[in-house]
C-alpha cells in the first residue's frame, strides 16, 4: 500500500540472512530498492538517484559513472595522489596527542571522493573539507532514510545540503566543465582534454535521454551521491577496523603487521567490513510476483536482507565466522568483505577505491594490485603509533538503527610523523 | 570436442570492468559503449578464470556454453 507514491505498507515481510539466499535476492531484477516513488518536490529527497533507480535507467547510468572506476584510475589516486594528500592532511590534522579520529577520516575520504566527483574545492583547504564533510553528514542521513528515527527533520536537513552544495561547490564546477563539453560536442577537443570526473560524464552524456538526468537538480543530487559514498563508508570502516583492533588482547601486534605490512592492513580492512557493515541490513521491494530460495514473494512485499547476519554464515565463513581474523582462509568466490559492498547490479561502484581489489586466497598479489584507500589510512595512522584515548570514551551515531556508525572516536597518538617502528 | 562460446550481453553489461580485471585475456572494456566486448579468442581462455568472470559479473551479462565444433 501506498501513501501518494511512498510504500509505507507491505503484503508481506520477508528476511534472508543466509549469504547464499540474499546473494540470490541480490540478483533478482523483480527487487527494487525503490520505496518511494514520490518526486523530489513531493517529499523523496533520493528521487532519480543511481543508488535507487532501477532497470534501463540504472543500467545507463551506471554504464556512465563506472567510467570513473577503472583499474588505471584507482591506482592512479592510490600511488600517486593520496599518500601525499593523506600525511599532509593527517600532519596538519593531528594537532595534538589527543584527536578525534572520526572527522579526520572524512576529511582524509572526501578529498578524493570530491576530486572524483568533480565539484570546485581547494583541497588544501582545512574549511572546505570540513564542509564538504558536514553535507556528507547531511546525504548519509538521507541514504538511510529508511532506517531514520527523526525522517521529516532528515528531509529537511538534506534540502538545505543540497541547496548549500549546489551553490559553493557544483555550480563553479559546472560553469567551468559546460563550455569544455560544448567544445568536444562540436569536435574543437578530443575527449582526453576533459576532467574526469562524474560531474563531467554527467554533463557529457546528459542528453542522451534514458540517463533521465535532464533535470540539473537531479544532477546535483547524482554528484552528491558520489561524494557521499566516497566519504562516509571509508570514514566508518577506518574507524570500525581500530575499534576492533582494540578489542583484541593483541592489538599491539596487530597494528605494528598493520603499520609494515600494507596487505595485511587490507585483509584488516576487508574483514572489519565483513563483521561491521556499514549498511548491516538493506531492504528491497518486490515490483513482482517472485521467488527467491525457494521462498515465494508477494508483489509489494519488503523483504531484509541481513547482511550483517549473512557476513557471519558458518556454512560460508566457517565455525569462527563471528571472530576477527584477517588471516582468514575464505573460499574462492567469496570475497572477504562478504555482502558489505552489496551485490548484482546495484553493487558499490566504489568498492574497490576504499577496500582494493579482491585478495587471492594465496595472499600474493600482483604489481597491479590495489590495496585501497581504507587500508592506506589505517597503515598511516598505526604507523604515527595510534592507541585508544582511555580518558574520552568514542561516541555511536545514535540518529540511525544502523548500529556500525560513529560520531566521534577518540584516540591518542605516540607519535605525529608515520615512521615505522 | 567441445570449446566454450563466450559471449557479454550488451543490454544487461553495465560496464564495471571487472571481467576485464579477472581475465584480460578473454574481455576488454570497449569505452564507446561501457560495456565488456569478449576478445578474439576468448574461448581458449583458461575456463576456470571464465567461469569466475561470469560468476563475478554483477549483471550476470556473461554467459559461457560449451558448444560443439
Amino acid at each position: 500500500m501506498s501513501a501518494g507514491g511512498l510504500l509505507t505498507e507491505f503484503t508481506a515481510t520477508i528476511t534472508f540472512d543466509r549469504y547464499e539466499d540474499i546473494r540470490a535476492a541480490l540478483f533478482d531484477p523483480n527487487l527494487s530498492r525503490t520505496f518511494d516513488k514520490r518526486s523530489y518536490e513531493d517529499g523523496n529527497i533520493r528521487a532519480g538517484i543511481v543508488s535507487i533507480a532501477h532497470g534501463a535507467v540504472h543500467r545507463a547510468r551506471r554504464r556512465v559513472e563506472n567510467t570513473q572506476f577503472r583499474a588505471d584510475v584507482l591506482r592512479l589516486y592510490e600511488r600517486e595522489l593520496f599518500p601525499k594528500v593523506m600525511n599532509d592532511l593527517l600532519d596538519r590534522l593531528i594537532d595534538s596527542d589527543h584527536v578525534d579520529l572520526f572527522p579526520i577520516g572524512e576529511m582524509l575520504s572526501v578529498v578524493l571522493a570530491a576530486r572524483r566527483s568533480g565539484i570546485e574545492y581547494d583541497a588544501s583547504s582545512l574549511d572546505d573539507l570540513r564542509t564538504l564533510v558536514r553535507l556528507v553528514d547531511a546525504f548519509s542521513q538521507g541514504a538511510a532514510i529508511l532506517d531514520a528515527k527523526d525522517p521529516d527533520a532528515v528531509r529537511a536537513l538534506v534540502r538545505a545540503a543540497y541547496e548549500e552544495f549546489e551553490r559553493k561547490f557544483v555550480r563553479p564546477a559546472w560553469e567551468q566543465r559546460a563550455p569544455l563539453v560544448a567544445r568536444y560536442h562540436r569536435g574543437a577537443i578530443e575527449e582526453d582534454a576533459l576532467p574526469h570526473d562524474i560531474l563531467t560524464v554527467l554533463l557529457l552524456h546528459r542528453d542522451d535521454a534514458s540517463l533521465e538526468l535532464a533535470d540539473d537538480k537531479r544532477v546535483v543530487r547524482e554528484v552528491a551521491t558520489y561524494l557521499q559514498g566516497g566519504t562516509h563508508t571509508s570514514a566508518q570502516t577506518l574507524v570500525n577496523a581500530l575499534d576492533a583492533i582494540f578489542e583484541r588482547p593483541d592489538a599491539a601486534a596487530l597494528l605494528e603487521r598493520v603499520a609494515s605490512d600494507t596487505l595485511f592492513a587490507q585483509r584488516v580492512i576487508q574483514e572489519t567490513l565483513r563483521l561491521r557493515p556499514t549498511t548491516p541490513k538493506a531492504k528491497r521491494r518486490a515490483e513482482a510476483d517472485t521467488e527467491v530460495a525457494g521462498q515465494r514473494i508477494p508483489k509489494d512485499s519488503q523483504v531484509i536482507l541481513d547482511f550483517a547476519a549473512g557476513n557471519r554464515d558458518r556454512a560460508i565463513f566457517g565455525a569462527t565466522a563471528d571472530e576477527f581474523d584477517p588471516d582468514r582462509e575464505v573460499s574462492a568466490n567469496v570475497p572477504r568483505w562478504g555482502l558489505s559492498f552489496g551485490g548484482g547490479p546495484h553493487q558499490c561502484p566504489g568498492r574497490a577505491v576504499g577496500a582494493g581489489f579482491p585478495i587471492p586466497g594465496d595472499f600474493n598479489v600482483d604489481d597491479d594490485h590495489v590495496f585501497g584507500l581504507v587500508a592506506l589510512e589505517l597503515q598511516a595512522v598505526a604507523q604515527r603509533g595510534v592507541r585508544p584515548d582511555p580518558a574520552r570514551a568514542p561516541e555511536r551515531d545514535l540518529r540511525t538503527a544502523r548500529f556500525t556508525r560513529w560520531l566521534h572516536y577518540y584516540v591518542r597518538f605516540e607519535k605525529r610523523t608515520a615512521a615505522v617502528s | 570436442m567441445s570449446v566454450p562460446r563466450v559471449r557479454v550481453d550488451p543490454e544487461r553489461c553495465i560496464g564495471t570492468g571487472d571481467c576485464a580485471r579477472l581475465a584480460p585475456q578473454a574481455f576488454r572494456l570497449d569505452e564507446s559503449r561501457g560495456v565488456s566486448v569478449p576478445l578474439p579468442g576468448a574461448e581458449t581462455a583458461d575456463a576456470d578464470v571464465l567461469a569466475e568472470a561470469a560468476f563475478n559479473c554483477p549483471t550476470r551479462a556473461i554467459t559461457v556454453e560449451k558448444a560443439k565444433i
